[in-house]
């Protein structure tokens, strides 16, 4: 089996002057090939060119086991471990630019996180509107740090705060609308 | 006739169950018809979880600006305006024309909805409430949130009329009919308009903001169609 980022089940053919071409199954929305590096051809299928890297590791993965290639910035490994190692594909010096920048996005967003969160304990109604674009700023900093950086780990730790932050969101706020609801039960049985 | 007494004695308040309902299904449901149009799991998830804070910020934002600064409320025009700002914000930060075009019908479709069950809200708690009547259909309220009052049951007007939408919109994208955005958007922008007549602010006024908005809305719409139109026959 061959799965190319998210597409499974991809078939291997020799396209018009012998060029090694991945071929989707049917049954995928074309955007959703059009984003995992597939283009549509004449005849209505839908194909990943195969590059000169990509083509050798196919060759080098031995016969009978699964294919996978795990493309985009990321190139680390196929999840679950499954299959080989895929080559990251970028140069050492675009990996470290790539992993300083993404650092930076998510260092700025985790400090307007913070301060979007002490300034939340301090009194003022006049800070609500700061303390709003303060935390949209920070989450909106973790969403190109995710997009663009998809490897990043302090990205990915931060997207994990917020998701946390906000599940407590919701679980504090039912809580508290819970707690009125019964302190206002209490004074209209007294 | 309906009566509603605002003094709830449930643990969580109808108007804070239906507001968290209307986040809920809206996000839910753009998600799944976001993942149906071949948009990236990942993108998904990150508008699911800038939706929602956008939305807030800005319909608390118009509420309190709406108010000129007296009450926190959340504005249903400002959550539009939170809706669409985050769909904007992905598309920039993804970078994919399509995948923008889809998650942008995708929200005009589930905006009807959310609005639909929030107003179902609005109309038991007794806010944004219709203007004063007795007749067939009136809703009386009591309470201290509200006083005792009859009025026009505007907030179960809209909600049933956006269920219509609705209804409407999803049955077209599923038809794959073209033209069902713009077609849900003028609706959205009109019914809302015009019920707003209804509603207990009209009284006294020519056009509330609501309607001044709900105008300009109509018209970058059918500015939208004509534009379209004429580009199709330019094709052809």
């Amino acid at each position: 089996m061959i799965i190319y980022n998210e597409v499974q089940n991809c078939t291997y053919e020799n396209y018009q002057n012998n060029q090694p071409v991945l071929i989707a199954p049917q049954g995928y929305a074309p955007l959703f090939l059009t984003q995992n590096g597939f283009v549509a051809l004449p005849d209505g299928r839908w194909a990943h060119f195969l590059s000169e890297q990509e083509y050798q590791y196919m060759c080098s993965v031995p016969q009978g086991q699964e294919i996978r290639f795990n493309t985009g910035v990321s190139g680390s490994a196929a999840p679950n471990g499954q299959g080989a190692p895929v080559p990251d594909m970028r140069t050492p010096e675009q990996q470290q630019k790539d992993r300083k920048n993404a650092n930076l996005l998510a260092g700025i967003s985790a400090v307007c996180l913070a301060l979007s969160l002490l300034l939340g304990g301090v009194d003022g109604k006049e800070l609500s509107g700061l303390i709003a674009i303060l935390f949209q700023a920070g989450l909106v900093l973790m969403i190109i740090c995710r997009v663009k950086y998809k490897d990043s780990v302090f990205g990915k730790v931060m997207m994990w705060i917020y998701i946390i932050l906000f599940a407590l969101a919701i679980i504090g706020v039912l809580l508290f609308i819970a707690a009125c609801g019964a302190i206002l039960k209490d004074c209209n049985i007294d | 006739m309906f009566h509603i007494n605002t003094d709830s004695d449930a643990l969580f308040s109808p108007y804070s169950v239906t507001m968290f309902s209307a986040f809920l299904l809206g996000i839910g449901l753009l998600c799944l018809l976001n993942r149906r149009d071949g948009i990236l799991k990942n993108i998904a998830g990150l508008l699911a979880l800038l939706s929602p804070v956008m939305i807030l910020t800005c319909a608390a934002g118009m509420g309190y600006l709406m108010s000129h600064g007296q009450t926190v409320g959340l504005a249903s025009m400002g959550a539009l305006f939170g809706m669409y700002l985050s769909v904007i914000t992905m598309s920039l930060i993804y970078g994919n024309r399509e995948a923008a075009r889809n998650m942008l019908q995708n929200c005009t479709l589930v905006l009807p909805l959310m609005y639909a069950v929030s107003k179902f809200g609005c109309f038991l708690a007794g806010c944004c409430r219709g203007m004063d009547y007795d007749g067939v259909f009136c809703v009386r309220y009591t309470g201290a949130e509200t006083g005792e009052l009859s009025a026009f049951p505007v907030q179960l007007a809209e909600s049933l009329a956006f269920l219509v939408i609705f209804s409407i919109g999803m049955l077209l994208r599923r038809r794959h009919r073209s033209g069902s955005i713009r077609l849900v958007f003028l609706l959205s922008a009109l019914t809302k308009g015009l019920l707003d007549f209804l509603r207990a602010e009209h009284q006294g006024r020519i056009v509330t903001v609501n309607q001044v908005l709900c105008m300009v809305l109509t018209g970058i719409c059918l500015a939208w169609m004509l534009y379209s139109r004429q580009r199709k026959g330019a094709q052809a």
